[in-house]
């Protein structure tokens, strides 16, 4: 239709000015993606690393054990248990732990914690623990009463690498047992980590401390893909005795909140570029109209009614919009998918960073429905932009608009 | 001329009152005006007069505050908003004083754009299109944007674009105030003689001699009022 050709070409009458729309439109939305992605690849990693580190995606304890950490509350049947999960193809790796609440000491200092004794090699399948000891190693020899700890807590303890540190825990009598560890390694702990002091022992060191022979505490699961989760925790749930099974989200409250505020982000972040787009657009499209009065009073004296005025400004605006959306969306696909691969290095301000919890290289990422939400934004954004110069092009009176100079 | 034709424009006892300020402006002061179909009627007389006021009101762009505006045997003051605009587009064509035609059209597209707000064939919208340009003597510059056409040439064009509905009448509101005395004489011409050759009806309003000098019938405004008619 002719009105059609008409807005497209009124888009080049004054070229300069719709460049500077479609670019102003291509920057805002590229920015405003990118940052979005940015955030978005932020949040997963940020996600992802505390599902890995801390959380895992099912956790099974003994019942009641969670109530007062009694070291006689073991699971159900750990043998069993340990079998099943073994065997499940749903389960990429699984770590069995024995875990004790006690006193932590260095000449210098005593603090309380969580002693938590591993097989080192199943741990690090699931918590990539091996991956993060920084100084010394995760039990690489078979030296009796070793000990990894967390680098703040060398830090307040005053203790380094084969030195030495007394625990005092309960063990299933309800006496106190003392023993003297070495110091074999030192792992990096996720800053951000709520818990308190975390230190890992040989499972079997310390299944002999508390004497709890081949019984655990707990299981640490951590499924191949995050979809088979709830399945899982529900397959196991009621099957081992009265043994507690907990998916992550029942687990940490705090990772729902952080998914939570990426979208309130998200949210921010676009709202304002729209405003902006809106501003921009309303504004550009509004002396386009003012500077077209005449014509359009032309148009309106010799027939054109004021729908087709009317969907003639609202085409112009929303070619305007639909050169300028997807163009900045394609740059911003390209920024996300490079930077996605590459990585954005922000080990500069690493330090700041890990103190909020936060890897010092970013992935931005973003799915198609992200892409696919921004797009409907932009193109309702430039449709709401359009509305109030349309609506000011109808209300010209054709004989007051072609009088006007 | 026949007079026992019906008249195409009946305007009986209009007027036009403006507000400015606290102070009525009767810019059109109880009209009786007839025009017949083929006539060649100048409107004239001096600026502020009523001239556009009285072209306005008859081409339904504007409405009387007094009295009754018949065209064509339709009564426009019956006509809502939406109905008028269809109303013109159907029976009156227009020329206006400059900036007729819309820019981004080219000359051929500007005739067409009428006829396809008409709903014509893409055939008969070409057909006519070449015929009305050819009758305006611009057959070779159906192409050129208005911005390429000199101010004589634009104006040919909007007559040729006021014809292109088929109107019952064009009404031209000082189509030659911008153009130079030579030019003004070859718009005339042309407007005569499709005048002459297919009886359309012109009223068109000036305060230029020449021009004046060409008209059949002119009639001169005062204040708003019908001061002579002569034919
Ligand atoms: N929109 C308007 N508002 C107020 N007064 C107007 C308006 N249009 C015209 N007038 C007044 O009406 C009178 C007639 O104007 P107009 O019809 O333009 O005369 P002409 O075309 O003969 O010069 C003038 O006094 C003019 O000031
Ligand atoms: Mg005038």
């Amino acid at each position: 239709m002719m009105l059609l050709s008409i807005a497209y070409r009124n888009i080049w009458r004054n070229p300069v000015r719709s460049l500077v729309v479609i670019g102003s439109m291509v920057l805002g939305i590229w920015g405003g993606t990118f940052i979005v992605g940015f955030f978005s690849g932020m949040t997963q990693q940020q996600l992802e690393d505390m599902l890995r580190q801390e959380v895992s995606h099912v956790q099974i304890h003994g019942q009641g054990f969670l109530d007062q950490f009694d070291p006689t509350d073991t699971l159900h049947a750990t043998g069993a248990l340990t079998a099943a999960l073994a065997l499940d193809e749903r389960v990429e790796s699984f770590s069995a732990r024995l875990v004790g609440v006690g006193l932590i000491a260095s000449a210098r200092l005593t603090t309380g914690g969580m002693v938590v004794g591993i097989d080192a090699d199943a741990e690090s399948a699931v918590t990539q623990l091996g991956d993060r000891v920084v100084e010394g190693d995760l039990f690489a020899t078979d030296r009796p009463n070793q000990v990894v700890i967390g680098t703040r807590l060398a830090e307040r303890l005053h203790v380094g690498v084969k030195n030495k540190i007394v625990v005092t825990l309960p063990n299933r009598e309800g006496e106190m047992v003392s023993t003297a560890l070495r110091v074999a390694g030192i792992y990096r702990e996720r800053a951000a980590a709520k818990a308190g002091a975390r230190i890992y022992m040989p499972a079997r060191d310390l299944a002999g401390l508390m004497g709890v022979g081949a019984a655990r505490h707990e299981v640490a699961v951590f499924a191949r893909d995050l979809s088979v989760v709830q399945g899982l925790a529900a397959d196991y749930a009621g099957q081992f005795g009265g043994d507690l099974v907990r998916p992550w989200n029942a687990i940490s409250p705090e990772l729902r909140l952080i998914s939570e505020s990426y979208d309130q982000y998200v949210l921010i972040i676009i709202a304002i570029i729209l405003l902006a787009l809106l501003f921009g657009i309303v504004n550009t499209m509004l002396m386009a109209v003012l500077e077209r009065t005449r014509e359009l009073g032309v148009l309106m004296a010799v027939g054109l009614t004021r729908v087709k005025v009317f969907w003639m400004i609202l085409l112009e605006t929303v070619m305007i919009g639909s050169i300028g959306g997807p163009l900045g969306l394609l740059v911003a696909w390209g920024t996300i998918e490079w930077t996605g691969v590459h990585g954005i290095d922000l080990s500069r301000y690493a330090e700041s960073l890990e103190a909020y919890g936060l890897s010092t290289h970013v992935y931005p990422t973003l799915d198609t429905g992200g892409y696919v939400e921004i797009l409907i934004m932009v193109v309702a954004a430039s449709l709401i932009a359009a509305l109030f110069p349309a609506l000011h092009a109808i209300r010209l009176k054709p004989m007051d608009a072609i009088r006007s100079q | 001329m026949n007079s026992n034709q019906q008249p195409v424009i009946t305007t009986r006892g209009i007027s036009r009152t403006y507000q400015q300020g606290p102070v009525d402006v009767r810019a059109v002061d109880g009209v009786d005006l007839s025009i017949l179909p083929g006539e060649f009627t100048a409107l004239v007389g001096p600026s502020g007069s009523g001239k556009t006021t009285l072209l306005n009101l008859i081409g339904g762009l504007d409405r009387p505050t007094a009295g009754e505006v018949v065209i064509d045997g339709t009564r426009l003051n019956d006509l809502d908003e939406n109905a008028l605009i269809q109303f013109r587009l159907h029976h009156i064509g227009f020329v206006f004083q400059a900036y007729n035609l819309i820019p981004v059209l080219s000359a051929a597209e500007n005739i067409e754009f009428i006829m396809l707000l008409q709903k014509a064939s893409a055939k008969e919208r070409r057909t006519r299109t070449q015929q009305l340009l050819k009758d305006v003597g611009l057959e070779k510059l159906g192409h050129a944007r208005p911005t390429q056409l000199s101010g004589g040439q634009q104006q040919r064009v909007a007559v040729a674009r006021a014809l292109a509905s088929k109107p019952a009448f064009v009404l031209a509101d000082e189509p030659t105030a911008n153009l130079d005395s030579h030019t003004a004489e070859s718009l005339l011409d042309v407007m005569e003689q499709l005048n002459r050759d297919e009886g359309m009806t012109f009223v068109f309003s000036t305060h230029d001699p020449r021009v004046i000098a060409r008209a059949r019938r002119v009639v001169t405004l005062v204040d708003g009022r019908i001061d002579s008619d002569e034919a």
